[in-house]
């Protein structure tokens, strides 16, 4: 702040409603969101989830140009298009990260889904984050690099209507996503670097923060998800607040993913592994003292699943408070039916 | 950046210059939020909290006063240059709503590929367009995610500066030009204090939830009461 008077008057501001919208964080959207749309739009996604029609496939583009590739392709123009509480007509449409906006409907594309991407891949337009309505009855998919990457896509779970701040509701989605989404094949493709040798990608963490945070923001879609918020200490991995719901509390979920090797392969030390740890405890011990639940979500990339490594982790997280949760993740499919087998449900809290 | 030229008056050359990109780079965070075409009464709105929330981005306004009055803001020199800016390509206009005395009603404006393009180059000439171009991206996405209910009415009803009872309509509301007091970028840091976030690392946070406290005026959905 450069200029700000020593006075900080608020002018014609109303405090109260200044002050509510802090606590709720009602409308907090970051710059640098990993998501292509905003949270909003699942709203929109849960109204055009179910049809009582046969299904029928819907494409939307996310696109950082809607406007000028929709007027330079001649498409036709829907007013408000993400806010319509009702399914649109089958066919192709081109929209930006806001609900509020506008879509642009590419000409030619209809009921045919094999018509519709061919007809994407001939606007050039096919390498843009895509989801897809329609293709079965309710399963909404999402192509992160379109249509040109060859991928099945990954589901986007159902809306719940319970809270994220009881403990048992959000342990149960994280522990859904971990045995359903990280060990869905596209999923795990983007996971490792060199899957038979065990080398997660060196973005492990962020491509694992990128999907849990769609499928929270699709969970509980009335809440705001954040991922990344800066706080006077750092920066925490996803904070949970009330938006809409009108329910006090926070939420905050430091994620750790636990590699016995890097992404070329270098050894990573046992020593090494406790210490990343210990400083997610930290963080999430740093951040909002006030927070209704904190988390540390390790998700295990390790070949040799020693679970003796968490011991010390356990014991400081059960001594202040902060929630442990352990997710086993598999580089193959084998290996996913493996731990199913050994475990009986392939992750532990 | 000469592609935004098309005046040979040197005196004014930078001015034009930099007030052509600012306009480009709003239409910009409307188009990535999907809302183009903009309509001229939402693209004066938009300009004007442009202007309020550039100190919590650590850029300087285009423009620190406003005229209040019951219409809302209104900025003729930023219109001019749209309408330039359609001239050379780099915007398109649709809607255009003329009444039976001939006197234009409506008016909405998007930005071309060529206008991306162009502002797209302009920010690699200096860092400091980039980071004015990010910050005038990013307030224009926290308007367009909120323009259904943005209007002149929540301005005037709650916004820091606009509805600052010490201004009446008619009178100048000054941000920054003469008075060292910016009410609306203050209620934006009391936002951010309140939800413990730091507001200098992402702006953006604060500038997205004050938006939606204004629109919440208009949408009658005053929060959690």
């Amino acid at each position: 702040m450069n200029n700000t008077s020593p006075s900080r008057s608020l002018g014609g501001a109303n405090l109260e409603l200044l002050e509510i919208a802090g606590r709720t964080g009602m409308g907090a959207i970051s710059d640098s969101d990993p998501v292509p749309w905003d949270q909003a739009w699942h709203t929109t996604f849960e109204h055009w989830r179910h049809t009582n029609y046969p299904p029928m496939p819907i494409m939307l583009v996310f696109c950082k140009r809607p406007s000028a590739y929709g007027s330079d392709l001649k498409c036709t123009q829907l007013f408000q298009f993400g806010v319509l509480s009702t399914r649109p007509k089958c066919g192709v449409y081109l929209v930006g990260r806001s609900p509020t906006g506008n879509g642009w409907l590419l000409p030619s594309t209809g009921n045919d889904h094999q018509d519709n991407c061919r007809l994407l891949q001939e606007a050039k337009l096919d390498d843009f984050p895509l989801v897809i309505f329609g293709l079965n009855e309710s399963d909404i998919i999402f192509l992160p690099n379109g249509l040109n990457a060859d991928e099945a896509g990954v589901l986007i779970p159902t809306a719940v209507s319970g809270s994220p701040f009881k403990d048992e509701l959000l342990t149960s989605e994280l522990v859904h996503f971990a045995t359903k989404n990280l060990a869905s094949g596209d999923l795990r493709k983007k996971l490792w670097e060199k899957a038979n040798h065990y080398w997660p990608i060196e973005q492990a963490e962020r491509t694992i923060q990128l999907f849990l945070l769609i499928s929270l923001r699709a969970v509980f879609k009335n809440y705001e998800i954040l991922a990344e918020p800066p706080v006077v200490a750092g920066r925490i991995d996803i904070l949970i607040l009330s938006g809409d719901s009108k329910e006090p509390g926070r939420v905050i979920l430091e994620l750790k993913a636990v590699r016995q090797f890097g992404s070329t392969g270098t050894p990573v030390s046992k020593s090494t592994v406790i210490t990343q740890i210990h400083e997610g405890i930290i963080q999430a011990l740093t951040y909002f003292k006030d927070a209704t639940n904190k988390y540390i979500c390790l998700y295990d990339m390790r070949k040799d699943k020693v679970s003796s490594i968490y011991d010390d982790a356990r014991l400081k997280c059960d001594s202040c408070g902060i929630k442990l949760r352990l997710f086993e993740v598999h580089p193959s499919a084998v290996e996913v039916r493996h731990a199913i087998v050994a475990s009986g449900s392939g992750s532990t809290k | 950046m000469n592609t935004l030229l098309n005046e040979n008056n040197e005196g004014t050359k930078k001015e034009t210059l930099y007030r052509r990109f600012w306009i480009l780079s709003l239409m910009s965070g409307v188009e990535e939020v999907g809302c183009s075409p903009i309509d001229l009464k939402s693209f004066n709105i938009l300009a004007y909290l442009a202007n309020a929330v550039a100190q919590c981005y650590g850029v300087p306004p285009l423009d620190a006063t406003i005229l209040k009055a019951c219409d809302g803001p209104l900025y003729p020199t930023l219109i001019w240059d749209i309408d330039r800016l359609v001239g050379m390509g780099l915007v398109r206009v649709s809607d255009i709503v003329v009444d039976v005395s001939k006197r234009l009603r409506n008016v909405s404006y998007a930005i071309t590929n060529a206008g991306l393009d162009c502002e797209e180059q302009c920010r690699m000439l200096h860092p400091s367009l980039a980071q004015t171009g990010d910050s005038l991206r990013s307030a224009a996405m926290a308007y367009s995610r909120n323009h259904l209910f943005l209007s002149k009415e929540g301005l005037l009803a709650r916004d820091g500066n606009y509805a600052d009872p010490t201004v009446s309509n008619g009178e100048v509301v000054d941000f920054g030009e003469w008075v060292r007091n910016n009410a609306t970028a203050n209620s934006i840091e009391k936002i951010l204090a309140e939800l413990g976030l730091e507001l200098r690392k992402d702006p953006a946070v604060g500038v997205n939830i004050y938006s939606r406290y204004l629109a919440a005026f208009a949408a009658n959905r005053v929060i959690n009461e």
